[in-house]
């Protein structure tokens, strides 16, 4: 017990320290392509598929196999190419196509690699929030078919649970699928230790012909867009730009369908940071803002510089505080649904949010008070407030009084759920029959005893024989 | 305990008597037609779809759903006989399970209104046999209805309905004998509570077979309620509530509610209620809570409209009995509107702890020498080393069932109906003279 314990600890200070991150090979870097052999020009010639396409090394999963640009050979002979379009730059001989060897490559985790991104800068913006990402690749297709080919990242925390997905398609499937260059950009997500950057195939007629060559995946300390950051611990929300240069913003909008914003709890623009509230924190000197929020409902917060409609410039790693004080301003729930949009130079633009706290977790359903853990004082709360009124509440606050149902109620549906999730984490169902008949009851004991006396004579009078 | 076992070994020995089938003081079969689907006789061809044995069958094709549809068209499901059954020795069908003829699904309706009209406090339970094919080379499965006659019939407005995808397939090989034995029953109940709408209404049948699935001989019967639900007695002039069992069998909860009209009514009396929580005179196995989930514990929202309680950590049982029950008080309002509703959240049957070997509901070392003979793994000894001293539980989630309410008056008041409790008492007067005096000790 205490050896696995200080094993733990061990390990922790170690990952903490930066000295060992699982399978790292190597602390990551900002603004280099991570990606080993992504233009899949390492391959091995030996080992083949159909159309004597050499297999494709450094990848984990499926094993993958290559067409050849320019007919280069493996050791079975000529590699053809099928692919339509001209060539991309440096495309040297090889680009992976999902369907050669069996079974296809049709989903992400089939052909991928694992990028160790915990450590080394990368790892520091990450746990920053600064961290943003670009990805690319160069996609083509077989000849006018409309199949098409697809980069797909998986942000995975250090327990392997994904925190966030982006995916990278072909923007030109069909008819006139030639090679051309795709990229996108976004933010990682606060706790990703690893990538898992897979590359597939969608087919839309026979195999997934949908070709790939040159993956390119960096690690950015810049973020693509305006933030929001969400402290789980205190539901306190941060307006900020981690962009690497001023952003414009006129106004914005945190939106939440399962109604967990609190605008008693907002420290708008408006009323702290605009024209009419100068200060050392004044986000906008020469606009009046105003609130576009129901103050009664919880489903948004929104607020703009409705005056000229310019707003303000944001400078580069300011942070606004969004949140009264004691915090609140989003409603601790496991549903994390907040959507951020800004309108920036008259564009309205897709931020990013970002969670932190919990230990990069989210709350567990069942652990209505938030603290951790599934235990007595939850089912205090739920049992305090079955059958209560609950219509007058938002669906987030209807939670935290044990609506977990999501129905505005908390009656029989939301006590057999609860039920469910105290027993799993309280050590499942036979754990409290287990743990019933474990204790003694009086009477029992009293018979433990006399039969253990009776039992020692006998014994003994054995012994004597 | 041993009473439970004992009113449950009487029950079998009554049945097996003939004495006392389940509720067989108002037990009754309601005739359908054409039961076994032997009315029209196949042509030499050995089966014959709707435009042929209709009207000659009461089994309409399809009935009346969709709106606009052409009944007895042909495109229905189909009557075959005994010789088409094994015709085709690729894809043999089910062998009529009794007399020569069966019917085979073909993904379409039948229905039928009988001459009974729905009485309240009843369950009306209609049965039919059901058997897959050889080949499943299609959907298999089988719906069934209780429906209103008054209204159009469709599986959108059943009353009851269900999909049964359990059923008997013919096994490769097998003979039409052993397919004749290979028939599963597949009954759906329906259970009309007192102000049921349906009440006064024709009772109607149907079902819905899948391109694989044979059905023969329906039937329909009918019950009184508390075979199957607990309810509620309520005395009228007192106030007094009591959970009555009745349905032949312990009931195992961990919550129930009682809402007058719908948790909005104001027919409740919370103060006299004398909940679980309540220790005062709580029958055995329901321990009262300590506030942290440990026994009964009130809701929170306990009012004039609503009263509950529930069981986190564990759950109890209501015992079978036909003249006591488990009272709660005087938690009606005497003088107040009717309108209670009573459900109880059920648990299933008792499930042996893994590392039972022996399957005697408890892990103890009785099971070591059984995992030696008929397990062995190292898995099976750690379930056994872990779960050892565990007893058999209820299995969760609790699933949430509707009862029923009957409001009695006041003390010695009783109308003119015998209860179905006296009736049954009788027949277990009789059980125990046959028995001899050896169980008269013993209480129900």
């Amino acid at each position: 017990m205490k050896v696995t314990d200080l094993r733990r600890k061990l390990m922790a200070s170690l990952v903490a320290g930066g000295m060992l991150a699982p399978g790292a090979v190597r602390a990551a870097n900002l603004n280099e392509n991570l990606v080993i052999n992504g233009d899949f020009e390492s391959v091995d010639p030996a080992t083949t598929s159909a159309y004597n396409s050499p297999r494709i090394l450094n990848w984990l999963g499926l094993n993958g196999f290559a067409y050849s640009h320019d007919g280069s050979s493996s050791n079975a002979g000529v590699v053809p190419d099928y692919a339509d379009g001209a060539d991309p730059p440096g495309a040297g001989h090889w680009y992976f196509s999902p369907n050669l060897g069996t079974p296809d490559k049709n989903d992400p985790g089939e052909f991928y690699q694992d990028i160790n991104v915990a450590g080394g800068a990368s790892g520091t913006a990450i746990a920053a929030g600064t961290a943003g990402f670009n990805v690319s690749a160069w996609m083509s297709s077989y000849l006018n078919d409309g199949d098409f080919s697809n980069v797909h990242l998986d942000f995975r925390n250090i327990g392997g649970t994904t925190l966030g997905t982006a995916l990278l398609s072909d923007s030109d499937p069909g008819p006139s699928n030639v090679w051309n260059l795709n990229t996108a950009t976004g933010a990682i997500p606060i706790g990703t230790t690893t990538v898992r950057l897979s590359v597939y195939g969608t087919a839309t007629a026979g195999g997934p012909d949908g070709y790939t060559d040159n993956v390119d995946f960096q690690v950015t300390n810049v973020l693509p867009a305006l933030s929001i950051t969400i402290d789980r611990g205190t539901g306190a929300i941060t307006l900020g730009n981690s962009t690497g240069s001023g952003e414009p913003i006129s106004g914005y909008s945190i939106t939440s369908a399962y109604e967990a914003l609190t605008p008693a709890n907002w420290r708008s623009i408006t009323d702290n940071y605009d024209a009419g509230s100068p200060g050392p924190n004044q986000v906008d000197a020469v606009n009046d803002w105003s609130e576009l929020t129901d103050a009664s409902a919880h489903g948004d917060l929104s607020e703009a510089d409705l005056e000229s409609g310019n707003g303000a410039i944001l400078a580069n790693n300011r942070t606004v505080n969004l949140s009264a004080v004691g915090g609140n301003t989003w409603i601790k729930t496991p549903t994390e649904d907040l959507v951020f949009r800004y309108v920036s130079g008259g564009q309205v633009v897709d931020g990013v949010v970002l969670w932190v706290g919990n230990s990069g977790n989210s709350w567990e359903p069942g652990d209505l008070n938030t603290n951790g853990v599934i235990n007595s004082a939850d089912w205090v709360i739920l049992r305090n407030n079955q059958h209560t009124d609950m219509s007058g509440l938002s669906l987030a606050e209807a939670y935290r009084l044990g609506d977990l149902t999501g129905d505005k109620l908390n009656n029989h549906a939301d006590f057999a759920a609860f039920k469910e999730l105290y027993e799993a984490a309280n050590g499942g169902a036979g754990a409290f029959a287990l743990m019933l008949s474990s204790i003694p009851e009086p009477s029992s004991m009293l018979l433990v005893l006399t039969s253990g006396l009776v039992a020692m004579p006998m014994r003994r009078s054995k012994s004597r024989k | 305990m041993k009473v439970t076992n004992w009113c449950r070994k009487l029950r079998v020995t009554l049945v097996a008597a003939g004495i006392c089938v389940p509720g067989v003081a108002f037990a009754q079969n309601i005739p359908l037609g054409d039961p076994s689907f032997e009315a029209y006789t196949v042509p030499a061809i050995g089966y014959a779809y709707s435009n042929e044995y209709r009207p000659t069958s009461a089994w309409v094709d399809d009935l009346d759903n969709p709106p606009g549809y052409t009944q007895d068209d042909g495109a229905s499901n189909w009557l075959y006989n005994a010789a088409y059954a094994e015709d085709d020795t690729n894809s043999r069908r089910a062998s009529p399970r009794t007399g020569t003829q069966a019917m085979h699904g073909l993904a379409n309706y039948n229905a039928q209104e009988t001459g009974a009209v729905f009485e309240a406090n009843k369950t009306y339970s209609f049965t039919i046999w059901s058997q897959n094919d050889e080949i499943l080379d299609n959907a298999n499965g089988l719906f069934t209805y209780v429906f209103d006659g008054t209204i159009p019939f469709s599986d959108a407005n059943a009353l009851s309905s269900q999909l049964t995808t359990d059923i008997n397939q013919r096994q490769p090989g097998m003979t039409a004998a052993q397919s004749q034995a290979n028939w599963t029953e597949v009954t759906l109940r329906h259970h009309v509570r007192a102000g049921a709408p349906e009440i006064g209404h024709p009772v109607g049948v149907g079902f819905f077979a899948r391109r694989d699935t044979s059905v023969d001989d329906a039937s329909l019967r009918v019950d009184p309620i508390e075979n199957f639900l607990m309810f509620i007695e309520v005395n009228t002039t007192t106030g007094q509530v009591t959970i009555k069992n009745q349905t032949g069998a312990p009931v195992n909860i961990d919550y129930y509610e009682i809402l007058s009209n719908d948790g909005n009514g104001n027919s409740l009396n919370a103060t006299s209620w004398n909940s679980f929580q309540d220790p005062g005179s709580n029958p055995a196995g329901f321990p009262s809570g300590t506030g942290v989930g440990d026994g009964w514990e009130e809701s929170g929202g306990v009012d004039s409209g609503v009263l509950a309680e529930s069981y986190l950590t564990g759950s109890s049982a209501v015992p079978h009995s036909t003249s006591t029950g488990i009272s709660l008080g005087a938690a009606f309002r005497p003088g107040f509107a009717q309108n209670l509703v009573f459900q109880y959240g059920q648990l299933g049957a008792s499930v042996n702890p893994d590392g039972d070997f022996n399957a005697d509901g408890v892990v103890n070392a009785a099971d070591y020498p059984a995992w030696r003979k008929l397990d062995g793994t190292p898995g099976g000894y750690d379930d056994f080393v872990a779960n050892f001293g565990a007893s058999a539980a209820p299995a969760g989630p609790s699933t949430l069932i509707k009862g029923f309410v009957r409001y009695v008056p006041g003390p010695g008041g009783g109308g003119g109906v015998p209860e179905p409790s006296t009736v049954l008492l009788v027949g277990m007067g009789l059980a125990s003279l046959a028995l001899g005096g050896r169980r008269q000790n013993n209480e129900i």
